[in-house]
């Protein structure tokens, strides 16, 4: 799509690794995860923040992953072809003053 | 204690299971950054049938698809397609639905057990999926005749935005300014579905679409705020519960963070019709597929008298039909994706340029 833009290989080598490491720390410690994530009360926070993390990291890894592979948006004009009704004319009676 | 038994039972995963949940969640979430939502409804079953229990299985597929419908919900907001206003609306009144939705299993599963339950979330989606499923694919194929590209408004929210009822509140990015009065119906019944089908989405969309007046981009860009939230608020409730696998939620994000970001490029490709083009065939395969499990159901209420091989086989091919609904999807995304990236040839980028 945009041969001329450089593409971001050392921000995906980066987010690669990380998703990398994030994902073979749940493999190694998964004993640890599997007893502690599930015990519900306080410990709720674990597996929300845990996904939220991993949507961060992984989620940077992909998006740029396709942007490598020279996989991008269109760019297009934002889409706003809904029709709008149009608005009503205020046909109360105002007050007027006729001096 | 329930929960505790529950938790004991998480499953040792090997790798063809592993490898199953991540295409699941791939094409899954190529589907829901397309047309919204979607993908989910192929998890839940699947993961059952490499033996998570049910529980399990339904919270920690949530727990995947409130991040995925954030990531997805970024980038489509990134090309101008999503309206957080309405999404923020919608998802209040979608929780409402949710509690309705909730109540009425309940009453349900009172009266008429597990079997009257699962009969009613098979009519459920059956009805809904051919009737709304029908009108979207009926309105795909006559948009995909008229040449012009330009999507129509449907005349039902023409009219519906003409009238003044107050609140009258005002969506800018979705361009439509419609009374809260319209927005409330459609809300609340895309959070009943989510209760009861657990795919809200299937009448979250067409809903903003024919009944509100948003175009096919800005419906499904925004369905996936609504996703997110709703996602998050039930995700937080089953973590409570303890009911989430992490592992199994995080190889389904692995897959579908990768897929969710190419369904949402595909939207920039596409002619806006291609969106209901993929929702209607999902819609009305996924009905298909819910009509084939309801013998099973009928049977144990004793309206039906189904041998148990019958059984077995109509439980595998409804099995399979939800699976080819999610394949036929991804076939045709990709399918439209690339004949749009042939058809921009360099000669005819140049021109634009």
């Amino acid at each position: 799509m945009h041969a001329s833009k450089k593409k971001p290989v050392v921000k995906l080598m980066a987010y690669g690794i990380g998703s990398c490491a994030i994902y073979t720390a749940v493999y190694l410690f998964q004993d640890i995860i599997m007893a502690n994530f599930a015990k519900g009360g306080v410990y709720t926070v674990l597996p929300i923040a845990t996904v939220f993390l991993f949507s961060w990291i992984h989620g940077t890894f992909a998006g740029t992953l396709w942007e490598v592979l020279g996989i991008d948006a269109v760019k297009k004009a934002p889409a706003q072809t809904a029709a709008q009704a149009p608005a009503r004319k205020d046909s109360r009676p105002r007050a007027t003053v006729s001096a | 204690m329930d929960m505790l038994n529950e938790a004991t039972k998480f499953i040792q995963l090997d790798p063809t299971g592993i490898g199953f949940l991540f295409i699941v969640g791939f094409i899954g979430g190529l589907v829901s950054g397309f047309i919204g939502s979607g993908g989910a409804f192929v998890l839940t079953p699947g993961m059952m049938s490499l033996g998570v229990p049910g529980t399990v299985a339904v919270a920690s597929n949530m727990c995947h698809k409130f991040p995925k419908a954030l990531v997805g919900s970024i980038k489509r907001y990134r090309y101008g397609q999503v309206d957080i206003k309405l999404g923020l609306f919608m998802a209040a009144f979608a929780g409402v639905g949710v509690q309705i939705g909730i109540k009425i299993q309940n009453a349900i599963l009172a009266a008429w057990g597990q079997a009257g339950s699962n009969l009613y979330v098979s009519v459920s989606f059956v009805v809904v999926l051919v009737v709304v499923g029908g009108i979207v694919m009926a309105d795909a194929l006559k948009s995909s005749k008229n040449s012009c590209g330009v999507e129509q408004t449907c005349s039902i929210a023409l009219r519906l935005q003409k009238l003044e009822i107050w609140p009258m509140v005002t969506f800018k990015r979705a361009n439509l300014r419609i009374s809260l009065w319209f927005l409330l119906p459609v809300g609340l019944a895309t959070g009943l579905l989510a209760a009861t089908i657990a795919v809200g989405g299937f009448v979250g969309v067409p809903g903003m679409i024919y009944i509100l007046g948003a175009t096919s981009l800005v419906a499904s860009a925004t369905e996936l705020v609504i996703a997110f939230v709703m996602g998050l608020a039930g995700s937080v409730n089953w973590a409570m519960q303890g009911m989430i696998d992490i592992r199994l939620t995080l190889i389904i994000l692995a897959g579908s963070l990768l897929g969710v970001q190419l369904g949402a490029i595909g939207t920039t490709y596409v002619k806006e019709h291609m969106i209901k083009i993929v929702m209607g065939t999902i819609m009305l395969i996924v009905a298909v597929s819910r009509a084939l499990a309801m013998p099973e159901y009928l049977g144990q209420l004793g309206m039906m008298d189904v041998s148990e091989a019958t059984l077995a086989l109509l439980s595998k091919a409804s099995f399979v039909f939800m699976v080819i609904s999610l394949l036929v999807g991804a076939v045709i995304i990709l399918g439209s994706m690339l004949k749009a990236k042939r058809a921009m040839s360099p000669s005819t980028q140049q021109q634009e340029a």
